[in-house]
């Protein structure tokens, strides 16, 4: 009897991708199209990343979220089994229902079973506009699950009405935002943000200094630069004031 | 009689780039006290001496808890049952802290202190290498250079399992896992688990108040676990499920029951390189105190539990097979399908199939396992 | 014999008090909460009576009145029954906690005015301790309830508050007590001394002044060692010349981080009060009014800093004038002097003038010019100020007046602890 017989498992590490779309009423039409096209495109490279990688196998998972959300699979499935149901637009924006469903699945009894062989998830999150439901309560909730924390997270605006300041909030940074203007963009973001976080969530890190969010960003940020109509990250500006003959009369 | 062992072994990816083994593991059985330990340097450029840190912190935690045993061990744990404490933000008040508190707050602090003092003379005596001016990137052998405590690139966890006839104490600070073997439940985590220690991060003796990351558990009132393993978390982390682990561990019970311990330790020295390989990648160290006539007395336990587990995953294979198949058959019956449903029919027939490819499996482990129970129980009977 | 609720105590006034139930115990007695004549209070039931002549001093301390309002201080006897006795005070509010709770770091200070606000109010309890002639016997962090929003602090246990001289047979916990006392001395005003220092040490750096390197090099802690440590063999942590009791690092992480924040006269102060040579003499240790002397001084660095809008310490004697959360330098050069007191203004620093620690001034700038700083008066009466052109300005309560050279304040009965202060500002 050895000690590795067959009644022993090591499993493979596994490192879920979560896309999390926005199809709220907006989104109709090209919006919804590039982002069913885009995600249908990358599903491949993904897969191939992840039988190409000897450290973890990657999965997906998706939620859409409108007036309701709904998880497209019930659980996360690899990216070689994963079959792209197309997103249909219409309704609200209930990113904050967003958030609790994806804190709830955020758990050893949710997505993340095999907890100490895991890799940090990684959350890519879509949205054209602002959200309609108290999403400050929710985006509270997900903040103190530590699979979230921990995460990498990439928010994609979608055009000028797209609420960066949630955005912002939700990754945790600005730089973590990109914003696209045009449906070229959109597709190619989706697939940049997708590989990128699958390369570098599924590999084995070291304690470093550089965190997967920020390698991811940098990464990025840097394909950013070369893709027309999108743009990575922000500024902000302050201002100041003058003075008086109140001193004259204190002299 | 109480029997103590330990291994460590370099991880996969170490060897890929030249790093030594950063964990070290020691056993020691002397006069009635046996001290089990494990210590896991961490793997960052930044933590370039971690293996001198944790062979360090083994030898100053060896000498600490010797001293502390001789000194107050009797008095203090006479008669307490088992008690478990997590790090100290989980205590509620000042009033809470018992002598048996203060006592370990006190030979922590000393053992932080000894690594504080043994990881400075490395530093002070062992110029920067050669090999290290290759391989390390400058900007932290300028650390290095400008430190006067080093605690950073001599970072380690620590896990230390002490017994003596009339009581038992583990302590930890940072990952890896401690798993006991005792009547009820079959297996335990006994020291509280620390949720900073959550994916690749962990607490450490480098940390600026790692006085404050320890966690204990100890019993003074006669029960004794019929063993006891230490492992870093590159053994954790080739299982995932902690299930997987302690299922691991059971196999190097029995084998100890049934081989003995040289068998095993050759064993564990052929098996934990091939480990690492196919799992974590990372050093991988176990060091195991047990006690041959409990184990010999409960190796049957052992394989029934083993056996139990398996049963279960086999009645949940069966469960996630029925529910595919009715699937499938409520949906045989539409008369259109449209592609989200094609969709669900294709993966309801590939859990049928991955499922009954489980089962067959689980049924071959069942097997395997009935057979190793009855000749356990044929030679108890002969016996 | 303990009690359970619904029992009833007499009192030696006559009346009698109902228990309602336990509100915790330690190792003298238990506390019952207790209502008398329709008040809620706190009644403390001795596990051993101690002796007569603990009860005769009890008694004494009922009959006279408490230092200050600092003091939950025994207010009735209860006759001896039951086997035992006890003695009813008020109850403690909900929002103070004991002082080993900010050691542990389970609760801290708001901010560093209120710690200061802390070290103050228990210098004055110990300082009208005295002056009542009594002597703390039985000193430890039990004693002190702090509230960490604003440093307020209510003493406790006063029981062992024995004349000065006298011997209440209780001993104290090694820790706070002078190296004397732990030889067998007797407790006086001078040890008290020390046991104050010890307590403000661990107030602004929540470790204790003898415990360093020595005290954790061995794994288990005995009462041998203990004599040792804290008695005849005692260092200060960070004595200049003998560096072998130093803090360690990853133990006492508190003052190790800590220590480099506050103002030098803060530090050499406790250099030299925890020096061998006052260890040894205890009527050369400092005196409280000596302390209260510091804490201002040390108030009087304690600014806003204008670029991160954190406290923080500046250490004029050290000539350090950079901020030490952000590590921007800061402007010192705008002063409020009064004597021999250089107070810095930035906006938002507040002014101590006594030490009552309400705030008497605050600094501001002005609506219009944020580069004008002002001071805002917080008393209620008005002060006085001559300029150099030869006015005289009122500045009303709650009123403001600019921070420019040369104005010469007279503050006149508006500081109850200061009554004819005047100050200068000095920009």
């Amino acid at each position: 009897m050895g000690l590795l017989d067959e009644t022993v498992s090591v499993p493979r590490r596994t490192m879920t991708i979560f896309f999390l779309i926005d199809t709220s009423g907006s989104m109709e039409g090209n919006k919804i199209g590039a982002v069913n096209d885009a995600v249908v495109n990358v599903l491949p490279m993904i897969s191939e990343i992840s039988d190409t990688n000897p450290d973890a196998e990657i999965k997906v998972a998706a939620l859409e979220f409108s007036s309701g959300t709904t998880w497209l699979y019930d659980e996360p499935k690899l990216a070689s089994d994963f079959v792209w149901q197309d997103v249909v637009a219409g309704g609200l924006t209930s990113l904050g229902q967003a958030c609790q469903d994806l804190s709830a699945k955020l758990s050893r009894s949710g997505f993340m079973k095999s907890a100490s062989g895991s890799f940090a998830p990684a959350i890519i999150l879509l949205s054209d506009g602002g959200p309609t439901d108290d999403y400050q309560s929710g985006l509270r909730k997900l903040k103190d699950n530590n699979w979230f924390k921990a995460a990498i997270k990439i928010a994609i605006a979608i055009g000028d009405d797209a609420d960066k300041d949630v955005l912002k909030d939700f990754t945790g940074s600005s730089e973590a935002v990109i914003t696209v203007h045009n449906i070229e963009a959109l597709k190619q973001i989706i697939r940049v943000v997708a590989v990128t976080s699958s390369q570098i969530g599924s590999k084995s890190s070291t304690a470093g200094d550089t965190t997967k969010q920020d390698q991811v960003i940098k990464d990025v940020q840097d394909a950013t630069k070369n893709i027309d109509g999108a743009e990575g990250g922000d500024s902000t500006s302050a201002n100041n004031v003058d003075s008086s003959q109140y001193i004259d009369d204190w002299g | 009689m109480t029997n103590a062992f330990h291994y460590s072994c370099e991880g996969e990816s170490h060897k890929a780039t030249g790093k030594v083994c950063q964990d070290h593991s020691l056993t020691c059985s002397v006069d009635g006290l046996t001290v089990a330990i494990v210590c896991d340097g961490h793997g960052g450029e930044r933590y370039f001496r971690s293996d001198i840190g944790s062979k360090c912190a083994a030898d100053a935690t060896l000498e600490a808890v010797t001293y502390f045993a001789e000194q107050v061990g009797d008095t203090l744990f006479e008669n307490k049952p088992f008690t478990a404490v997590g790090p100290t933000t989980t205590l509620k008040d000042a009033k809470d802290l018992s002598a048996v508190d203060k006592a370990f707050r006190q030979l922590f602090s000393s053992i932080i202190y000894r690594w504080n003092e043994k990881i400075k003379q490395h530093a002070q005596t062992v110029a920067i290498t050669e090999w290290e001016k290759a391989n390390v990137p400058p900007k932290y052998l300028e650390e290095f250079s400008k430190s006067e405590s080093f605690e950073k690139q001599y970072g380690c966890t620590l896990m230390a399992y002490v017994q003596t006839p009339t009581y038992w104490f583990a302590f930890h600070i940072g990952d890896g896992k401690c798993i006991s073997f005792q009547e009820n439940p079959i297996w335990k985590e006994p020291i509280p688990w620390d949720d900073r220690c959550f994916l690749n991060k962990t607490t450490s003796l480098c940390d600026t108040s790692a006085i404050e990351e320890f966690r204990y558990c100890y019993q003074g009132d006669g029960h004794f676990p019929w063993a006891i393993l230490l492992g870093s978390d590159g053994l954790d982390d080739s299982f995932g499920e902690t299930d997987n682990l302690a299922n691991f561990y059971v196999q190097i019970l029995k084998m100890l029951a049934n081989e003995g311990q040289p068998a095993t330790e050759a064993s564990l020295q052929e098996t934990l390189p091939q480990l690492s390989k196919i799992g974590s990648k990372d050093d991988m160290s176990v060091a195991c105190v047990y006690d041959d006539t409990a184990l010999h007395a409960h190796v049957v336990d052992l394989i029934q539990y083993q056996i139990n587990l398996v049963t279960d995953k086999i009645h949940n294979a069966d469960s996630r097979i029925r529910s595919a198949k009715k699937k499938l058959s409520s949906y045989s019956k539409l008369k259109f399908l449209d592609e989200k449903t094609k969709i669900e029919i294709s993966y309801a027939k590939k859990e049928v199939s991955s499922s009954n490819e489980e089962r067959n499996n689980l049924l071959f482990k069942h097997d395997s396992l009935m057979g190793q129970l009855s000749l356990m129980l044929s030679k108890n009977t002969k016996e | 014999m303990e009690l359970k609720p619904n029992d009833n105590v007499t009192l030696t006034i006559g009346t009698s008090a109902k228990v309602i139930k336990e509100l915790g115990r330690g190792g003298q007695g238990i506390v019952y909460l207790v209502e008398l004549a329709g008040q809620q209070m706190a009644l403390k039931w001795y596990h051993n009576p101690p002796s007569d002549a603990f009860y005769k001093n009890l008694e004494h301390n009922v009959n006279a009145k408490a230092p200050s309002d600092a003091f939950i201080w025994p207010e009735y006897l209860t006759e001896k029954q039951k086997g035992s006795y006890g003695y009813i005070m008020r109850l403690r509010p909900n929002d103070y906690f004991e002082f080993g709770n900010y050691l542990l770091a389970k609760k801290s200070f708001k901010s560093f005015d209120a710690m200061l606000a802390a070290a103050m109010k228990i210098c004055d309890g110990f300082m009208k301790l005295h002056l009542h002639g009594y002597s703390y016997q039985d000193l430890n962090d039990g004693n002190f309830f702090i509230r960490p929003t604003d440093g307020d602090v209510l003493i406790c246990d006063n029981d062992n508050v024995m004349p000065q001289g006298e011997m209440s047979g209780i001993m104290g916990k090694a820790r706070y007590m002078a190296p004397e006392i732990v030889a067998g001395g007797r407790p006086d005003k001078y040890s008290d001394r020390f046991s104050l220092s010890v307590i403000l040490f661990m107030l602004f750096f929540a470790n204790h002044p003898f415990e360093g390197a020595k005290v954790v090099a061995c794994p288990c802690m005995t009462e041998a060692f203990e004599k040792k440590f804290y008695g005849s063999e005692a260092l200060f942590i960070y004595d200049p010349t003998d560096k072998s009791n130093l803090p360690v690092r990853g133990v006492h992480q508190n003052v190790i981080r800590r220590w480099p924040a506050f103002p030098s006269l803060l530090k050499e102060t406790f250099i030299e009060e925890f020096s061998a040579d006052k260890l040894k003499n205890p009527n050369k240790r400092i005196i409280e009014q000596g302390w209260q002397k510091i804490i201002t001084q040390v108030r009087d660095e304690l600014v806003v800093c204008p670029h991160c809008h954190e406290e923080t310490f500046l250490d004029l004697k050290a000539g350090s004038h950079s901020c030490i959360n952000c590590g921007k330098d800061i402007d010192s050069t705008k002063q409020l002097k009064m004597n021999t007191r250089s107070m810095i203004l930035t906006p938002g620093t507040k002014l101590y003038i006594d030490n009552d620690n309400v705030p008497d001034g605050e600094v501001g700038v002005f609506p219009k010019d944020n580069k004008l700083m002002i001071i805002r008066n917080l008393t209620s009466a008005a002060w006085h100020v001559d300029t150099p052109s030869g006015k005289v300005k009122v500045v009303e309560p709650n009123d403001f007046m600019p921070v420019l050279n040369g104005l010469k304040i007279s503050f006149g009965s508006s500081i109850k602890g200061a009554p004819g202060a005047k100050g200068e500002i000095i920009a």
